[in-house]
């Protein structure tokens, strides 16, 4: 533990040795810190290298923090409370994401819950982008590929330690980010490599009892890494697109995966009248 | 948590049709379109119009019912628009260089006769007319005809053209009058008639050849039958009384004869037997009696052999001459032994039997004794006429099951017959009143009520009917094309799917996030539809206002 924590200090150091160069962002790191004064500790998240998403691109691809849907952030925050809920009570944490097929909104959700996650000051959270036929996390938030110096696929090809993939997605203090660089073609074999246990492993232990570690992974039906990863994982969350997710496919998906421990479905684009209304008006 | 419904409120159709609206706006958008752009676009059109009424309130109306006075008016102004939109009956209007200023070559006939038909119209009006019966019937009054097209000018001389054929049509069909209708039924009806009479003429044949064995009949025969029978149960009693009263009556004879000896018997005996044989014959019981009472009295009586020889030769004779004639040589050979034994005995014979019939008890009872006997032939002749009758009636009965077939056959055919000049003749009398109603009510038949006008604003097209069947299609099309989407789209459509699959409801329903690039899509759409809404709108308000609809 010791040696994996004095890895990420000298990879902390090394980054922001890079970073702090740019004034912009070294007044987003400062905000930041600022904002992360109480709460839980995160002392090893502040201590990471930054990967400074776009708001423009955030507000784009739709992650809430960066749009002002109060009904959308309310759906996820009733998602991050009732999925906290079943973590707790059944001590698991790491959460696997996925869809039965392309398309359904799945790295949506999980950068979405993982900012979720992030802002309760009791937990912290750490992304990892597993897709790694169609990485994508780094894109939806708009991070520059110029920012990260190496990526998951690295890790699992060899090419990089732990501390060299973690990542600090700027405001969030609570959030850890394993983003890919590029897309990898031997997925399934990498995901079941030793190499991808001890990430796991690696990733759970870094993370403590209060943070929770999820994988984006491609969809169950396009490729076998999920089944490849699901016994390294406790939950699995499974993430359905009103309107593209086909019920056979949801079917067949339940089917594969009902060895595992199915946390829940989310029900995403969904247009079903939201409760709650103008409450938040009050 | 609360299990969701399975069954699919309001809620669920006004959320297919908000997941499908694209379909709903890639069908029934196009349409709208296409019917606003048709409605905008089709030229203007004016109408001109001629009404002209019927009158059939001639004498031969009163007989008949409003609808069949109504179906011949109809009849009637359908035949003379035939004759109207004749080509021979428009050439002379689109020849005329007013109406058509240009050359055939530029405009060929042909095509402005195609021209005048596409912009004619017409239709029948009717007026409502209480029936005898108390009902209220549509009766068709008149009619109105004019011509529809781009020129108000040229559509006033057309309908004016169209309204003036008309009448001089029907001036000129009543010229025509042809009674071919009726004169074709009255031959029709001369034919069949004709035809009855033949199969009354067959039937008169067949009754008389059958005269005896009609059916009609049997009941007739049956009644001679029984009365025959009755007439011979009836003359039996009376044969047995009068046979006893004879035989009274012989009894008293011959308590006679003897009193007058027998010889003279013997001559009554002879008397009785030829009388006998020939009325009965030589088997009679009688005769045969008679016989041997003659043998007895010649075997035993006192006169002597000549008179016995005389007598057995006389039954001889008798016998012979009932078997041959009188020149048969048994006979003559008889007579003249019998001639040869009366010369020599007549003088003593002669004596004893004028005696006996000079006797008047025995001239009163042979007198009685010939009536009865002359009665009961007569009663029994009639006894094997009687049997006669009746053997012949039977046959007759017998013969009508034979002819019964094709008696009530013709018998048939005879009522069919009628029955069919009943319907023809009803035919001749509607045919008569028919003809009597071209005769009588042609008189003032078409009259003009009310000419053709110039137009002087356009009559159309209906261009807000044109508007509403769009939208209507539109929106038809468009809720169906969305219906048909749904039906073929089996993808998770609400958190009642995930559970339908799943048993279980969602963890989180997240809805579809608002972006700035979303919410610039929604006003940009808003902004279509009230755009789209208000050129409808404006679209109404212009046609409505302009009076043409």
């Amino acid at each position: 533990m010791s040696k994996i924590y004095s890895s990420i200090q000298k990879a902390i150091e090394k980054s922001r040795g890079n970073q702090m160069n740019s004034p912009k962002k070294r007044a987003k790191q400062t905000s930041a810190s600022n904002k992360n004064a109480g709460g839980v500790s995160t002392g090893i998240f502040r201590m990471l290298p930054f990967a400074i998403p776009s708001e423009e691109v955030m507000e784009e691809s739709r992650i809430v923090a960066a749009t002002d849907d109060r009904s959308a952030r309310t759906a996820y925050n009733v998602l991050r409370t009732r999925l906290l809920q079943r973590m707790r009570s059944n001590n698991w944490r790491s959460l696997l994401v996925t869809s039965p097929g392309p398309g359904e909104g799945k790295t949506l959700t999980a950068a979405n819950l993982s900012m979720s996650i992030a802002r309760d000051v009791n937990q912290s959270a750490i992304l990892v982008d597993l897709d790694l036929l169609r990485p994508s996390v780094a894109g939806y938030l708009g991070i520059n590929a110029n920012e990260i110096n190496a990526g998951v696929g690295d890790y699992l090809q060899g090419n990089a330690k732990l501390n060299d993939i973690l990542y600090s997605p700027g405001d969030f203090d609570r959030l850890a980010l394993v983003p890919n660089r590029e897309r990898i073609e031997n997925s399934s074999d990498l995901i079941g490599s030793p190499r991808m246990k001890d990430l796991v492993s690696d990733l759970q232990d870094q993370a403590g009892q209060r943070s929770l570690v999820i994988y984006d992974m491609p969809p169950v039906l396009v490729c076998d890494d999920v089944l490849a990863l699901a016994p390294s994982v406790d939950a699995i969350l499974l993430v359905v697109g009103q309107g593209v997710t086909d019920r056979a496919a949801l079917e067949t998906t339940i089917s594969m995966l009902s060895e595992y421990n199915i946390l829940g479905i989310v029900l995403n684009m969904s247009e079903e009248k939201q409760g709650g209304g103008s409450y938040g008006l009050y | 948590m609360q299990e969701p419904e399975q069954s699919y409120t309001l809620e669920d159709y006004v959320g297919a049709m908000k997941r499908r609206r694209r379909v709903l706006y890639y069908v029934a958008f196009p349409i709208a379109v296409i019917a606003f752009a048709i409605a905008v676009s089709l030229p203007d059109k004016y109408g001109s119009v001629a009404r002209i009424a019927i009158n059939l309130e001639g004498s031969s109306t009163r007989t008949l019912e409003p609808l069949q006075v109504s179906a011949y008016a109809e009849q009637y102004i359908a035949e003379l628009r035939d004759r109207v939109m004749t080509t021979k009956n428009l050439r002379p209007f689109v020849e005329d260089s007013e109406n058509f200023p240009v050359t055939e070559e530029e405009f060929p006939i042909s095509d402005r006769l195609e021209l005048l038909r596409f912009g004619f119209f017409f239709g029948l009006q009717s007026q409502p007319v209480m029936s005898p019966g108390g009902r209220e019937l549509d009766i068709i009054s008149g009619f109105h005809t004019g011509y529809y097209g781009p020129d108000p000018e040229f559509a006033f001389k057309a309908s004016k053209f169209f309204a003036e054929s008309f009448l001089q049509q029907d001036r000129q069909r009543r010229t025509q009058q042809a009674s071919s209708t009726s004169d074709f039924l009255a031959e029709q009806i001369r034919e069949i008639e004709q035809q009855f009479t033949r199969f009354e003429q067959e039937m008169t044949m067949f009754k008389t050849a059958n005269a005896c064995c009609l059916p009609e009949l049997k009941e007739l025969n049956m009644t001679i039958i029984q009365r025959a029978e009755r007439d011979i149960e009836t003359l039996q009693p009376r044969i047995r009384s009068l046979e006893q009263n004879r035989q009274f009556l012989q009894s008293q004879i011959e308590e006679v004869r003897r009193q007058s000896g027998s010889r003279d018997r013997l001559a009554l005996l002879e008397e009785e037997y030829i009388r006998l044989v020939a009325n009965y014959g030589t088997d009679h019981p009688d005769v045969v009696r008679v016989r041997r009472e003659i043998q007895a009295v010649s075997a035993i009586g006192p006169t002597g052999s000549g008179s016995d020889e005389l007598a057995n030769l006389r039954m001889q004779l008798a016998e012979s001459k009932r078997r041959y004639s009188d020149i048969h040589p048994d006979v003559i050979a008889l007579n003249r032994r019998i001639e040869s034994l009366e010369s020599g005995q007549t003088n003593t014979t002669n004596s004893s039997s004028d005696r006996l019939i000079e006797n008047p008890r025995y001239i009163q009872l042979r007198s009685e004794i010939n009536s009865v006997d002359t009665e009961l032939v007569e009663l029994r002749a009639r006894v094997p006429e009687l049997r006669s009758r009746i053997d012949e009636y039977e046959q007759r009965l017998t013969r009508t099951p034979q002819i019964e077939n094709e008696y009530f056959a013709l018998d048939r055919k005879i009522d069919t017959a009628r029955i069919t000049i009943g319907d023809l003749q009803k035919r001749l009398v509607t045919a008569q009143q028919t003809q009597a109603l071209e005769s009588t009510a042609i008189g003032a038949r078409l009259s003009q009520i009310r000419g053709a006008g110039l137009p002087t604003s356009p009559s159309g097209p209906p261009r807000l009917a044109i508007l509403m069947l769009g939208a209507f299609l539109a929106m038809t099309m468009g809720i169906g094309a969305t219906i048909l989407a749904e039906m073929l789209d089996s993808s998770i459509r609400s958190s009642k799917d995930v559970f339908a699959v799943m048993h279980t409801v969602p963890i989180a329903t997240i809805p579809v996030i608002q972006n700035s690039l979303s919410r610039a899509a929604s006003r940009r759409q808003i902004f279509l539809i009230s755009t789209a809404s208000f050129l409808v709108v404006v679209s109404v308000i212009f046609f409505l206002t302009r009076n043409i609809l």
